[in-house]
């Protein structure tokens, strides 16, 4: 089951935020969204999770239109990471993950699912956190709380034959470098086992290390997709970011490598 | 205050899961409530002893004075069984307004939605009497109910489309909101009163403090089942009133409606608190001084917040007027004195706690 869409538009009032002709994602693959702030990334990535309604095009899951998909369905086939979440009353870290299962708990037997919640804690590097009130964490503790959940919510990458779809918005956005790494190793952990992956993130270098395709977008539209090493490229950044930066090889590895060092603001 | 909460003892894999403290609170409080209900019977001018107060609820051969009788079933017995309903309906409806709203200060008393149930009832004590003769026969028992249920109706919906935007609520919106909404019902019915005859405006001072003096079957028959019905409703939210702690966007993405979530909320909150108010006047702070104690004890998870909360309403109603009825006895205090007395202070006490979160 792939997550395609055609034709898509979205409007808030006058402005046209998005128009992306067409977009497929598919499972065992990860995707990652870059460009300019503003560009229409989260707005993209907010509209295939079904958080938008269109004004013109359609998001299909599958066969299925998205909007055809009651909630709770649509809740067993993807699971989104949102940038901050500030949790009312005080949660416990534990009480926080677990709500993820409140999507139920597919495929997972009972013994396990009920401690669902450390193991995915245990994925994101905070086991015993497990009593922390969630509101004393750091910004980016509370990061990994939140993707923690969003594992509890999508466990198994695929249920019966039917592969699950994580949409991350910035999910590396306040962690330190280790932790930066860890969730993308858990997102390509995800891909690898037959899941799919949409993320935003605004690192080039990571993204170009970890995606599997890269989505450009500019001005709400996809300037650019394909495998890092064959699109990114100085004059795509130029066009994009409007600065000229030289894009070169990574020490012993494939992918592209930029260095801001190098950058100078084209004018 | 983590360890203080969980306790020491607790298992490894229970770390951070306080869903056995939660299934513990209900009995624990319903215990609690019982021994309030008996000691509610037992005071009064005329103290009884607990043998007393059985003899006086189920004795039918005579073994009890027709004096304990009267005292327990006719007097005591109404007002105890209201002030327990009412309490519970509050207090839930508190929970219920705070989880919708996503903060701990959202109460129907200071929220407008007592004032809008009011402001309805007392029009209807007013003027009713041009429209109620037209009313179908069976529903006008019912008259003053289902106007303050729809005058709350009315509020809390305003109130929703005034504090929140995009999906969002803010907080400042929604306190300053029910001020205007309290002090526009407070003109109406500033009007009413002037309009009003004496027998009337007898009948409208009752609303302004909130009492459950006035308590007889009628009325408690006419209220209980509302009551009963909504408070059974109620733990049918509980889940998607913990994912809305997350916001909205992530509530919807776990797989809740949050659209039918929050009508159903406003609905509940609605009912419970237009009933209660029809029947006892506006008694503040129940709402936000159970939950909030509540939370502290047993932690924010809906599913045992939700009925706890009734308990503890319960108890807590029981107890003030337990207070008011005899603190300066044989007159009566108005029992939204003792619970402003008891509120107010905690109400400042969680927003100075808050403040530095609290965007106000």
């Amino acid at each position: 089951m792939r997550i395609t869409a055609a034709g898509l538009q979205i409007v808030f009032g006058t402005k046209k935020i998005i128009d992306v002709t067409d977009f497929a994602l598919s499972p065992g693959e990860i995707a990652v969204i870059i460009g300019p702030n503003g560009a229409g990334k989260s707005t993209l990535l907010r509209a295939l999770a079904g958080d938008l309604t269109p004004w013109q095009g359609l998001v299909n899951y599958g066969d299925v239109p998205l909007h055809r998909l009651k909630p709770r369905d649509l809740a067993a086939r993807r699971a989104v990471l949102s940038q901050s979440i500030d949790v009312a009353f005080p949660f416990t870290v534990f009480e926080v993950v677990r709500l993820g299962m409140l999507a139920g708990t597919h495929g997972v037997d009972r013994e396990r699912a009920r401690n669902l919640p450390h193991e995915a804690l245990v994925r994101v590097d905070l086991s015993g956190f497990e009593h922390r009130f969630y509101a004393s964490l750091s910004g980016g503790e509370q990061q990994r709380v939140q993707l923690a959940r969003v594992l509890c919510q999508a466990w198994q990458p695929v249920l019966r034959g039917s592969p699950r779809y994580l949409f991350l918005d910035e999910p590396s956005a306040s962690l330190d470098i280790r932790h930066q790494l860890l969730v993308l190793d858990i997102a390509a952990g995800y891909a690898r086992a037959g899941g799919g992956v949409l993320a935003i993130l605004h690192d080039l270098n990571l993204a170009a290390s970890y995606a599997d395709r890269l989505i450009v977008m500019s001005r709400g539209e996809i300037a650019a997709e394909g495998r890092p090493q064959k699109i990114l490229t100085t004059e795509l950044l130029r066009d994009v970011f409007g600065l000229n930066l030289p894009v070169g090889a990574a020490p012993k590895a494939p992918e592209p490598f930029i260095l801001p060092q190098m950058a100078r603001t084209t004018i | 205050m983590s360890g203080l909460v969980l306790g020491a003892g607790a298992a490894r894999a229970d770390f951070g899961d306080r869903t056995r403290l939660g299934r513990l609170a209900v009995p624990v409080l319903l215990a609690a409530l019982l021994v309030c209900f008996l000691a509610s019977l037992m005071t009064g001018p005329v103290p009884l002893s607990v043998r007393a107060v059985i003899a006086g609820l189920f004795a039918s051969d005579g073994t009890a004075s027709l004096r304990d009788i009267a005292i327990v079933r006719d007097i005591r017995l109404p007002r105890t069984v209201l002030a327990l309903l009412v309490g519970s309906a509050l207090a839930v409806s508190g929970a219920f307004m705070q989880g919708l709203f996503r903060n701990p200060l959202a109460d129907p008393g200071l929220a407008g939605v007592s004032s809008g149930a009011s402001l309805a009832a007392v029009a209807t004590i007013v003027l009713g009497h041009h429209w109620i003769g037209h009313m179908p026969q069976f529903l006008q028992p019912y008259a003053l109910a289902v106007a303050a249920f729809l005058g709350g109706l009315v509020s809390t919906l305003m109130l929703y489309l005034i504090a929140t935007r995009n999906g969002t609520t803010s907080v400042a919106t929604l306190l300053l909101g029910g001020i205007a909404l309290a002090a526009l019902a407070g003109a109406a019915v500033g009007v009413l009163v002037f309009l009003s005859n004496d027998q009337q405006l007898r009948d409208l001072t009752f609303w302004s403090l909130g009492s459950v003096g006035g308590a007889d079957w009628t009325k408690i028959l006419a209220v209980g089942p509302v009551i009963l019905v909504l408070l059974a409703l109620s733990p049918l939210s509980a889940d998607g009133l913990n994912a809305l702690a997350l916001g909205e966007a992530e509530a919807s993405h776990l797989g809740i409606s949050t659209q039918w979530l929050k009508r159903g909320a406003i609905l509940l909150v609605a009912g419970l608190t237009g009933v209660a108010v029809a029947v006892s006047g506006t008694i503040g702070f129940i709402g936000i001084v159970a939950p909030h104690m509540l939370r502290l004890m047993i932690g924010p998870d809906h599913r045992y917040l939700i009925p706890a909360s009734a308990c503890l309403g319960a108890i807590l109603l029981l107890l003030a007027d337990m207070v008011a009825r005899t603190i300066v006895s044989p007159a009566e205090l108005p029992i939204g004195i003792v619970t402003a007395l008891i509120g107010a202070p905690m109400f400042l006490w969680i927003l100075l706690r808050r403040r530095a979160l609290v965007d106000l």
